[in-house]
């Protein structure tokens, strides 16, 4: 489970450039939980998903998983318990690299990284079958490179190099913000099914309120770094995207009238 | 050009075919530009030379001269990831440091290891010509670092270097060590390089605390070549190109320098170089006319 309190991350503190990401912020998701994360541009969702995965550092609160305190570890040690799916599909894999020695670096995930061969049979064939469960055709491309794949090819392999390794926490930054409907609904499905077949703790950040609604069980609203609205079960079953709309309105709303009365 | 000159450009292109190779691990691999090889190429061969004249078994003085290598090139590292000076910028510091440490290990500006007991002079048994046995010597060095290389960029920690280069953020989130696969990578890079100029110590008899100057270049020019002639299609490819574009580089020159009509002499030759890299850097890869030449009549 992840456990965090009174997170605060605030970017150049003390000059004029001050930005408040997140706002003292707590949240408890439970183990095996899968949440959406939704809110308007500079609400922190990402800084929240950074924090998380120690790409940022938080200046006041802590972070809990499974009981322990990871609020100082670096990025690469807590790559141990979580892995991450970024929005732009060229952030989660190496272009340079060829398919399967991608998916070797994420093998090695949580490993020690010895001299011995990264790419040997057992593991090739081992890729080739997850490949194909993919239905992409990638299983006969293992040499080709990764730059030679679509933005819809790639986000799906890196979804695959995410869980290839046994994992707790799945952290998806709107993983299907750049790609077409189709290729997202098919790569969103594909998330589906891994996270309910390895029960994965996640948080889906997305752009999308069809999409918070329709995945996962839990949906959080983010508004200038604090939770503004945290639902779940019946009462989230029976919210629809007009009404999550209204929702997001209602604090915008709020904003505007505190900006006429400064500004009448 | 005699044969005794065509030998004698393959056994240098060979020697400088370990700079190329520790070049393209810190600038292709590792994407980590490093002019750190103009110091530790002396570096190698100031303490080599030094310590065989001291009495020291050549062998065990080439070893001591890529850890000084590597720690040379740990230096410029630890000065870009602890402190984050530039990498171009820290890794002149290194160099301009190593100049006066160089001068330090050989206590005057050269030292001459001519009739001391060299690798060349063990080896002597095999009873070849010194000519044909220098690049001999070279050439199965050369071929065993090569191929331990290789297999090192093809482990997981070789991986784990190459997706630092390639994507630092990605290989974080993969919990890849960055730092200490820079340090691991410049290290080795600067280890070959110091390798080479011990192996060039010895083949020429002397080590000299200005032959240093312009390596950097050379080094990238086998690094260019390779890739114009080889390809980057895999990272063997790759790997082995810098190794055959180091001794066309010296082959090519070789035959500049011998070709009377153009007038050139050696003196002439930091010129070559700069002009050799310059055109393959401007040329675009798949209009490149070295490339087109020997892919003709290769299959499609």
């Amino acid at each position: 489970m992840i456990r965090v309190q009174d997170l605060a991350v605030t970017f150049n503190p003390g000059t004029p450039m001050e930005a408040r990401a997140l706002n003292g912020i707590g949240i408890d998701i439970p183990a095996g939980q899968f949440v959406t994360v939704i809110g308007s541009n500079g609400a922190g969702k990402s800084s929240l998903l950074n924090a998380l995965a120690g790409d940022v550092t938080a200046n006041a609160g802590r972070i809990d998983i499974d009981n322990t305190d990871v609020t100082r570890w670096p990025a690469t040690r807590r790559a141990g318990l979580m892995a991450r799916v970024f929005q732009d599909p060229k952030a989660g894999s190496c272009e340079e690299l060829t398919i399967e020695e991608n998916l070797a670096i994420a093998d090695g995930r949580g490993r020690r990284r010895g001299l011995g061969l990264a790419i040997d049979r057992r593991r090739r064939g081992d890729y080739r079958a997850r490949l194909s469960r993919l239905g992409l055709g990638l299983e006969n491309r293992l040499g080709d490179r990764m730059g030679l794949l679509s933005g819809g090819q790639r986000q799906a392999v890196s979804l695959l190099m995410a869980t290839l390794r046994p994992m707790r926490i799945l952290l998806l930054d709107e993983h299907t913000a750049a790609l077409d409907p189709r290729t997202a609904e098919f790569v969103l499905d594909l998330t589906r099914s891994i996270v309910a077949e390895q029960k994965l703790t996640t948080l889906m950040v997305t752009h999308s309120m069809r999409q918070a609604l329709d995945c996962g069980d839990r949906t959080l609203m983010l508004h200038e770094g604090r939770v503004v609205f945290d639902v779940a079960g019946p009462e989230r079953a029976g919210l629809d995207v007009p009404d999550l709309l209204a929702l997001f309105a209602k604090h915008r709303g709020q904003q505007l009238t505190d900006d006429s009365l400064l500004l009448g | 050009m005699s044969l005794i000159q065509f030998l004698g450009a393959i056994e240098i292109g060979l020697v400088f075919g370990l700079v190329g190779l520790g070049v393209f691990l810190s600038f292709r691999v590792l994407n980590f530009p490093d002019l750190t090889v103009d110091g530790s190429f002396p570096l190698g061969a100031a303490v080599c030379a030094t310590l065989i004249v001291g009495g020291v078994n050549p062998w065990l003085a080439t070893l001591a001269a890529m850890v000084a290598g590597a720690v040379a090139g740990s230096i410029t590292a630890l000065l870009n990831l602890r402190f984050n000076i530039l990498h171009l910028l820290a890794s002149i510091l290194t160099m301009i440091a190593l100049y006066s440490i160089n001068l330090r290990i050989m206590g005057k500006p050269n030292v001459a290891v001519i009739g001391e007991i060299t690798i060349i002079k063990q080896l002597a048994f095999i009873g070849l010509p010194n000519p044909q046995l220098k690049p001999l010597i070279a050439a199965v060095i050369v071929g065993i670092v090569l191929f331990l290389v290789i297999r090192f960029l093809a482990s997981d920690y070789g991986l784990a270097m190459r997706a630092t280069g390639a994507n630092p953020r990605m290989a974080r989130a993969m919990g890849v060590d960055t730092r200490q696969a820079t340090y691991v990578g410049m290290s080795l890079s600067n280890s070959l390089v110091a390798l080479a100029g011990a192996l060039f110590a010895q083949m020429n008899g002397y080590a000299d605390v200005t032959m240093g100057t312009g390596v950097i270049v050379v080094g990238l020019a086998a690094v260019i070549l390779g890739e114009a002639i080889c390809g980057t299609r895999s990272i063997v490819v790759w790997a082995i190109g810098c190794i055959i574009g180091s001794v066309i580089y010296r082959l090519a020159v070789a035959f500049a320098l011998n070709a009377q009509f153009l007038g050139l002499t050696s003196s002439d030759l930091n010129l070559v170089t700069a002009v050799l890299v310059a055109v393959a850097l401007i040329l675009p890869g798949a209009r490149n006319p070295l490339r087109a030449m020997l892919s003709r009549g290769a299959a499609p």
